[in-house]
């Protein structure tokens, strides 16, 4: 169990917007979340990254207990999330910013670093290095010094992946990875996503695109009106009544 | 140490040529009114870029005056009160700036405390400073504080003592301490730390996802940047040779802001430069309208942010348009003559 | 003591217009509004000027004054606030840097305009009455009645009329208000107007009183937002207490500690807004920063 989520409720103001789910996710496998619009899927994320506080409920990551601690810290034990690609350094090019996801990689001394001593300056050149070739392993070491901006969007989505690996997480949410792709773009995605996986990363995926999530999940949970209301495997998801209704209903 | 943190690379040869040529001022510039400008320019760029500092990691310091002013005023008390050699009040009052915004920056940079939280605390800290320091009496009162000392006179080995007594010797300290400065600054921009910083400023749910610790490093900035504040206003402090609470009023910090505005906000040490030196110099050469000039310099800020919003310096953007269009020009006046 | 009371109030009625107005306008706006207190200055003068040259008794000019310094900013609104209004950091940074430099020409062209005399206007009503103990002088009498009035009619204002509504709609938020066909630029416009004009209004109906100099404005600007910030930026109710509270404070703290007041005073409302950086009685703005 990497990770366990207990009761997580959140509330903003009147609105609930996820109301006591409890799941746990196992290691090395691809979860799926799904659900209709509004059903509490990126709030579920935010939760789990820690970028605001439940208002009740308990999250263990690795047997600990994550649920006070800031989205940083959470970065640090292993959590990595990617983001809509709006969420990039616009101005930088493309290997800046998979550099800043070493931040947390410096093991040189922060004197060294400041007065740029060879040992931080060789430090620094190997983590570039690494980030150069993470860009080769994600199909986009070619246009490393692009400026982000001028990426056309599926190359962002891509680029927003990479940052969340340079940290080295053991679990990846990833927030509508395919959402808004055409079906070449979708297969390069699935296809690094399995690669990813089987490099040793737990993946949580947030998604609408239901052949991308039934093709690639091990898992399903499906959410509606920030309850959980289906578990289990692809094929029992797409046969459960209670799933389709809460589809159709919404329609 | 020098080498490494420069590290042989060739664009250091221009703030090199920058510093060389300012550093012959005092050579051709003999008069005590126009050193004590350049003086007030290095100081207030100093403020500028320290004001840049914050602003990078999204802290809009509106009280930034207030550091400044820690920072002259503990070294002014030390030098006069406790009799502390100068040379040593300066470093100590930088330190005690900093120890105040370590204090007050952690109580400002509370997770859930919004920019505009930290700007209306800024304000009140700059408020609260500027009336401590007009009405406590142990901070001197409306009165100020009255001589302080020069810094002690340097005694080097076969020349003749440096005394702090024309301008000329204030002139080079204050240059001293603004590389100094810069060079800490520098240090820090060019590390893991001002990346961090930069990503802070940029998108700071990006930066947290790595790993960022967003109180820390958003403090670290403050802290240095006030400290260094404090450093400059020391150095003020001792050179001025008395300090009045009027110096320190709300409408300061907003002058260090037209500074940065003025010379572009994306230009951490160039921009308050230029910016500084336009304002330090301006009113000189419209000298008959002096009274016109707070005037003139508002409309200028409210022109510039309308359609300059990037500063003099964000100007070279269109150095490439421009070349082109001269290019262009030329064309089309031979082409014309041609055909005549 | 009472007459400490009675003063207090007068002047704390004046600062509550005064953060009325500004509340208005920065939780409308969103704009760091720091050319508040040069309006202030304008009514005053607007005023005088016109008493002295137009030779108008007191009201017409009253008038006068509050017009002059609405139409002012409606001005600036309409040249210079109207295209920096942008969402985030960079917009916050444009408005406020604008109203900073609105403020130097106002002020400072204003020393040169009207001269660096103070300038007094005659009281309007004279006399005096005795209660309790306390002198009650008719004019601070008159002051405290009409700010009374003119409070309430904001508080009505705000709540039943639609104009009211939509500055709250807009204030939330603008896309939505925009959507519901409430036109945003006009309630940015007539917001800053009105508040401008109560500071106008402050300026002229205290001049009797305290006397008009060119750095009025820049003095009272500071503490209004002091009193803004402790009230809450984006509420009413929070202006009338922060008015109030500010105003009896200085009032009993000049009496009693003098000058020093200001620091205690500028201290308690730091330690307040660390535990409630929304201020008493406020939701917080938000600006995007």
């Amino acid at each position: 169990m990497i990770l366990q989520v207990e009761e997580l409720t959140k509330q903003f103001g009147g609105l609930v917007a996820v109301n006591g789910v409890s799941f746990n996710i196992a290691e090395s496998e691809i979860l799926g979340i799904i659900g209709p619009n509004g059903a509490g899927k990126t709030t579920l994320i935010n939760l789990i990254c820690g970028f605001f506080p439940a208002t009740s409920g308990k999250i263990y990551f690795n047997g600990q207990d994550i649920s006070r601690l800031k989205a940083n810290r959470r970065a640090k034990l292993g959590i990595g999330r990617n983001f809509q690609s709006s969420t990039l350094f616009m101005p930088l090019p493309v290997i800046e910013n998979v550099f800043t996801g070493y931040h947390l990689a410096y093991k040189t001394n922060i004197w060294a670093r400041l007065l740029r001593l060879r040992s931080a300056r060789d430090e620094e050149n190997a983590l570039r290095q690494k980030g150069a070739e993470l860009l080769d392993r994600m199909g986009l070491g070619a246009i490393k010094n692009e400026l982000t901006m001028n990426l056309p969007h599926g190359h962002q989505r891509i680029l927003s992946i990479c940052i969340a690996l340079a940290s080295n997480p053991k679990l990846l949410l990833l927030d509508e990875p395919v959402t808004g792709m055409n079906q070449n773009e979708i297969e390069t995605m699935l296809t690094l996503i399995r690669e990813i996986r089987n490099s040793g990363v737990t993946i949580t995926m947030v998604e609408h695109n239901m052949g991308a999530v039934m093709s690639l999940c091990d898992r399903i949970i499906v959410l509606n009106y920030g309850k959980k209301i289906a578990e289990g495997l692809p094929k029992e998801i797409q046969e459960n009544e209670e799933v389709i209704e809460a589809y159709l209903g919404k329609e | 140490m020098f080498k490494n943190i420069f590290s042989g690379r060739k664009k250091f040869i221009y703030p090199i040529i920058g510093l060389i040529i300012f550093s012959l001022i005092p050579l051709f510039v003999h008069s005590p009114y126009y050193l004590d400008l350049f003086i007030m320019m290095i100081i207030n760029a100093v403020l500028g870029m320290m004001f840049i500092m914050g602003l990078r990691v999204g802290l809009i310091n509106m009280g930034i005056i207030a550091f400044w002013g820690i920072g002259a005023y503990a070294s002014a008390l030390l030098a006069t009160k406790y009799n502390v050699n100068v040379w040593l009040c300066l470093p100590i009052a930088a330190l005690i700036t900093g120890i105040f915004a370590l204090a007050l920056g952690a109580i400002l940079m509370r997770s859930q405390s919004s920019g505009l939280a930290f700007v209306m605390l800024s304000i009140v800290i700059g408020m609260v400073f500027n009336v401590a320091i007009g009405s406590l009496s142990f901070l001197g009162g409306w009165n100020g504080i009255p001589n302080i000392p020069p810094p002690n006179s340097i005694k080097l080995p076969f020349l003749a003592p440096i005394e702090f007594v024309s301008k000329v010797p204030f002139f080079y300290l204050g240059l001293l301490i603004f590389v100094i400065i810069i060079l800490i600054s520098y240090a820090f921009y060019a590390s893991s730390i001002g990346r961090a910083w930069r990503a802070i400023g940029m998108s700071p749910r990006l930066a947290e996802s790595t790993g960022v610790d967003l109180f820390k490093y958003k403090l670290l900035a403050f802290v240095l940047s006030a400290s260094l504040c404090g450093l400059i206003g020391a150095f003020y402090a001792h050179y001025q040779a008395y300090l009045l609470p009027d110096y320190f009023s709300m409408w300061q910090n907003i002058y260090v802001q037209i500074y940065v505005i003025l010379g572009g906000p994306a230009f951490a040490f160039l921009g308050p430069i230029v910016g500084a030196g336009v304002m330090t110099f301006f009113p000189e050469f419209i000298r008959n309208a002096r009274e016109f000039a707070p005037v003139f310099t508002g409309a200028v800020l409210v022109l510039l942010i309308m359609f300059l919003p990037e500063g003099l310096l964000g100007l070279g953007r269109y150095r490439g348009n421009v070349t082109r269009g001269i290019a262009k020009l030329s064309s089309i006046l031979e082409r014309k003559a041609r055909r005549a | 003591m009472g007459q400490l009371i009675f003063d207090g109030l007068a002047m704390g009625l004046v600062f509550v217009l005064l953060a009325a107005g500004l509340v208005l306008i920065m939780s409308t706006t969103k704009i760091l509004f720091l050319v508040y207190g040069a309006f202030y200055t304008i009514g005053a003068y607007g005023t005088w000027y016109s008493m002295n040259y137009l030779h108008f008794p007191y009201l017409p000019s009253l008038i006068i004054g509050i017009a002059l310094s609405a139409i002012i900013s409606m001005l600036s609104y309409l040249l210079i606030f109207r295209r920096l209004q942008k969402a985030g950091s960079s917009g916050f940074i444009a408005t406020l840097i604008a109203a900073m430099g609105l403020s130097m020409v106002l002020n400072q062209g204003g020393l040169l305009v009207y001269g660096t005399l103070s300038r007094s206007i005659p009281t309007v009503f004279s006399g005096n009455l005795y209660v309790l103990g306390v002198n009650i002088s008719i004019d601070k009498l008159v002051l405290i009645i009409l700010s009374i009035i003119i409070t309430l009619s904001l508080f009505w204002v705000r709540e039943k009329t639609f104009f009211g509504r939509a500055m709250r709609a807009v204030a939330f938020l603008e896309e939505s208000a925009s959507l519901r066909g409430i036109n945003a630029p006009l309630i940015y416009l007539l917001t800053i107007g009105l508040g401008c004009a109560l500071a106008g209004f402050a300026g002229g109906i205290l001049a009797p009183s305290y006397g008009i100099n060119p750095s009025m404005g820049n003095n009272v600007l500071w503490s209004v937002m002091l009193m803004t910030m402790l009230g809450g930026m984006d509420s009413l109710p929070g202006a009338v207490l922060g008015g109030l509270v500010v105003g009896q404070i200085l009032s009993f703290g000049q009496y009693y500690i003098g000058g020093s007041i200001q620091i205690y005073l500028f201290l308690i409302i730091g330690i307040l807004l660390y535990f409630r950086p929304n201020g008493l009685l406020g939701h917080g703005i938000d600006v995007g920063i």
